[in-house]
């Protein structure tokens, strides 16, 4: 029974954690994004990569993320194959470094209106070039765009 | 009770040798009970449930694992699976496990856990009864396994398959993940359709080769007093009784005189109506030096070959053997077939093909007419073992040395998902002293040659017993031997 | 007169009623052994349980003539003569047991004992310990010559295979 008890209760535990214990790390309101870089395809994607889907899904590139103004936002940023790095050249912010395995995090806050382009700053493979998106964020006219 | 009825010992002796045919068992050096120096130990095993404490904790870091392996990271190095089972657990089970205590893997082994609990309905209670062959009652077909299939052939080529997708098994989460899942379930399987641990005995890849270099370990599971075992009317050890399971293994333990079969589950130690099984330490490398088939002949030459190509794929500087064999990434198909190929000829046709020279030669020198070649070469095969025991360590030991940190960040984020359980997750990898890696690999290789030399001259002893005659017949294996290890040194020091 | 006591003759029946019963016993066992792996090895070892069965009820009857009633006793012999065994610690893992070598098996086993008894017999001076140690070693050679013609029959039809 105990055994029965720990192999239904392993996976809850790591699905409470993923889905609401983390959530309880921040701030309440906090927008967090899971963004993850891909070096085969030059994608960031919002999809859950994991052993399972790695080698087979075609993930969705996350060109355009929305946010509202007054967001505070975190980036929780995953590589799963190569050394990447982020950078959002509008804020200043970065580049920070993504190892591959390893969660990296950025914060800003969405003060105003606007586009804010993200990017790889590190040349990860020939598909480098691909490794980007916006974030959009909404309320009145876009100041500036790239 | 007359003392007219009372048999002497060399009476005994010589009727219990005429009764029995017992197989070739060289003296032993020393043997060591260690169950009648520490009475607890053997209460321990005595327990029903010790088996189920030794197996679950494994069972439930399985099947961790496997959900990492599945919903975890693909990036390797921060994957559990990856780093405890390829890291870790490799080189604890070649270096220390084997070498000091023989099949005790098998013994926590979580992989046949389901088969068991499915054919026993029962995780630690015993179900006395009758169910073909045994004094137990089980569940399922006990249908037997094919007869031609009842050797270790099926081992050696899986072995050597997964050994060909290797660069693919020990690098990604997902094909570990699939591999073992795969291997739990199958043993559940095969334990509804056949008799005990068949799935065990014929088919895992990992007892392969734990068969084989069991036979060097410095324990054995052995009866204390073998005319205990020829005056047992119940032959519970292998049958079963009320207190124990019938041997999953289907061993004898009467006549059991060498490692390779024995999982170490110490149900006969519980079913013993004699308290007549212990546990016992011996030399190291030359104490089983017996082998019985062409299957285990091969599997010594498989292991080693492979210790061979591991080493040159994995450690070595060759970027294009990497690449060959990283067929999921670099794509190269011609490369890969290359590799499998070359692999494959090396272990199964071309240093076989080496050492059945080797086996000539020493014939043809030693004017060894009388010895039937295949005696010779399946006896003097032995020399393989230790080498290839020794071998693999060499070459899994700088692999902790080397990779070892990553066991620390790993453990406070198992599944790469960002945590940091005990403050270790950015623990940077750090490779220890890998200025040493030649001088901690050199003298385990010149280990392998020495043992594998005195298991030549001991086996030797037993066919030639004139002494010029048993040295020329040796001269060939062990420049052969010294051929290996040259090879070996040659890679690893340079 | 003998110069042993009765009870010596007395021992070495019930010593070899006891051996009879036991060895009934360890056939019985490796007859369930191989159960699934070849029922004709099965079924010869349950024919050689039931003439140790047999055996063991003739002596019975012959200490009961001489000696009164058989003591009951659960003491198991602590001879190993004519106690049959598997040959090879890995016969299940690899091969089973033809039923040639579980004739083998038989035929050593009551060879065994049949020269125990005779070199019993020739080595005591007492007559009616020598009858005694006599007659057991007819009994044994019986069973081998038994299991002998048997053994003799299969070879001549084709024998079985080893790994």
């Amino acid at each position: 029974m105990a055994v029965i008890l720990v192999l239904l209760g392993l996976p809850l535990l790591l699905w409470y954690w993923r889905s609401d214990a983390l959530v309880h790390r921040y701030p309440p309101g906090t927008k967090i994004i899971n963004l993850t870089a891909i070096a085969h395809g030059g994608i960031w994607t919002r999809e859950e990569i994991a052993g399972l889907n790695y080698w087979w899904k075609k993930p969705t590139r996350a060109t355009e993320i929305p946010l509202n103004e007054g967001d505070h936002v975190v980036v929780r940023l995953h590589s799963v194959d190569v050394l990447h790095s982020f950078a959002i050249p509008l804020l200043h912010l970065g580049p920070v470094d993504v190892p591959a395995g390893h969660t990296v995090e950025v914060k800003f806050n969405a003060d105003r209106p606007g586009v804010l382009t993200f990017l790889c700053w590190q040349v990860c493979s020939p598909d480098h070039p691909g490794l980007h998106g916006r974030f959009l964020v909404k309320g009145g006219e876009p100041e500036e765009s790239w | 009770m007359a003392p007219v009825v009372a048999l002497r010992g060399e009476v005994m002796a010589k009727l219990t040798s005429q009764v029995t045919a017992p197989v070739e068992v060289p003296p032993q050096a020393w043997r060591f009970d260690v169950f009648a120096r520490w009475p607890r130990l053997k209460r321990l095993v005595q327990m029903r449930s010790f088996q189920f404490l030794v197996i679950v904790p494994n069972l439930l870091l399985f099947y961790l694992f496997l959900i990492a392996g599945l919903f975890g990271t693909p990036v390797g190095n921060k994957n559990i699976i990856i780093v405890f089972v390829w890291i870790l657990w490799w080189v604890v089970l070649i270096a220390l496990m084997v070498p000091f205590g023989s099949r005790v893997w098998c013994t926590m082994c979580p992989l046949p856990f389901f088969g068991d609990w499915l054919q026993r309905r029962a995780v630690v209670k015993v179900r006395p009864g009758k169910s073909p062959g045994t004094a137990n009652t089980f569940f399922g077909l006990h249908k037997r396994w094919p007869k031609s299939l009842s050797n270790i052939w099926l081992q050696n080529f899986g072995f050597l398959l997964l050994a060909t997708f290797s660069a693919l098994l020990v690098t990604r989460p997902i094909v570990s993940a699939m591999v073992f899942g795969l291997l739990i379930l199958i043993a559940a399987i095969m334990a509804l359709v056949y008799r005990l641990r068949t799935f065990c005995n014929y088919v895992c890849p990992i007892s392969g080769f734990l068969s084989l270099y069991s036979m060097t370990s410095a324990v054995e599971l052995r009866s204390v007093d073998k005319e205990e075992c020829l005056k047992c009317k119940s032959k519970a050890c292998i049958r079963g009784s009320d207190k124990g399971w019938a041997c999953p293994w289907n061993i004898y333990m009467g006549k059991l005189d060498r490692n390779n079969y024995c999982g170490l589950c110490f149900e006969c130690v519980k079913s013993c109506p004699n308290d007549n099984i212990s546990l016992f330490v011996r030399p190291f490398g030359t104490s089983d030096v017996v082998l019985r088939g062409y299957d285990e002949v091969w599997k010594a030459c498989i292991m080693l070959v492979l210790a061979l190509t591991y080493s040159v794929m994995l450690l070595g500087p060759w970027g294009r053997f990497k690449d060959w064999a990283n067929i999921s990434e670099a794509h190269d198909w011609s490369g890969f077939g290359l590799f499998a190929t070359g692999q494959a000829l090396l272990a199964l046709v071309i240093f076989p093909g080496l050492y059945y020279l080797s086996i000539r030669l020493a014939k043809w020198y030693a004017r060894a007419d009388a010895v039937p070649t295949k005696e010779l070469f399946l006896k003097y095969a032995y020399m393989l073992v230790p080498m290839g025991l020794l071998a693999w360590i060499a070459f899994s030991v700088p692999l902790l040395m080397v990779n070892g940190s990553y066991i620390i960040s790993v453990i406070s984020d198992p599944l790469g998902w960002g945590m940091d359980l005990f403050h270790t997750a950015d623990f940077p990898w750090k490779p220890l002293r890998p200025e040493w890696v030649p001088f901690v690999q050199a003298p385990i290789l010149l280990a392998g040659l020495y043992f594998g030399l005195k298991g030549l001259h001991k086996v030797g002893c037993q066919l030639f017993p004139d002494a010029a005659q048993r040295h020329r017949s040796l001269v060939p294996p062990a420049v052969l031997l010294l051929g290996v290890t040259a090879v070996f040194l040659k890679l690893f020091v340079g | 007169m003998s110069q042993y006591p009765i009870d010596a003759r007395r021992a070495i029946l019930f010593r070899a009623i006891q051996i009879e019963a036991r060895n009934g016993g360890v056939y019985d066992s490796l007859a369930q052994l191989f159960q699934g792996y070849d029922d004709s090895v099965t079924a010869l070892f349950c024919e050689m349980a039931a003439e140790e069965r047999q055996h063991g009820a003739q002596l019975e009857q012959r200490y009961r003539e001489r000696f009164g009633p058989v003591p009951s006793s659960n003491e198991e012999p602590k001879e190993v003569i004519e106690a049959p065994d598997l040959d090879d610690a890995e016969a299940l893992v690899f091969d089973s047991m033809t039923i040639e070598q579980a004739l083998e098996t038989g035929v050593r086993t009551e060879e065994a004992a049949r020269e125990f008894y005779r070199r019993e017999a020739s080595r005591t001076s007492d007559p009616e310990l020598k009858t005694v140690y006599q007659e057991l070693a007819d009994f044994e050679e019986t069973h081998v010559r038994l299991l002998s013609e048997k053994l003799l029959q299969r070879h001549g039809a084709g024998g079985g295979a080893a790994r």
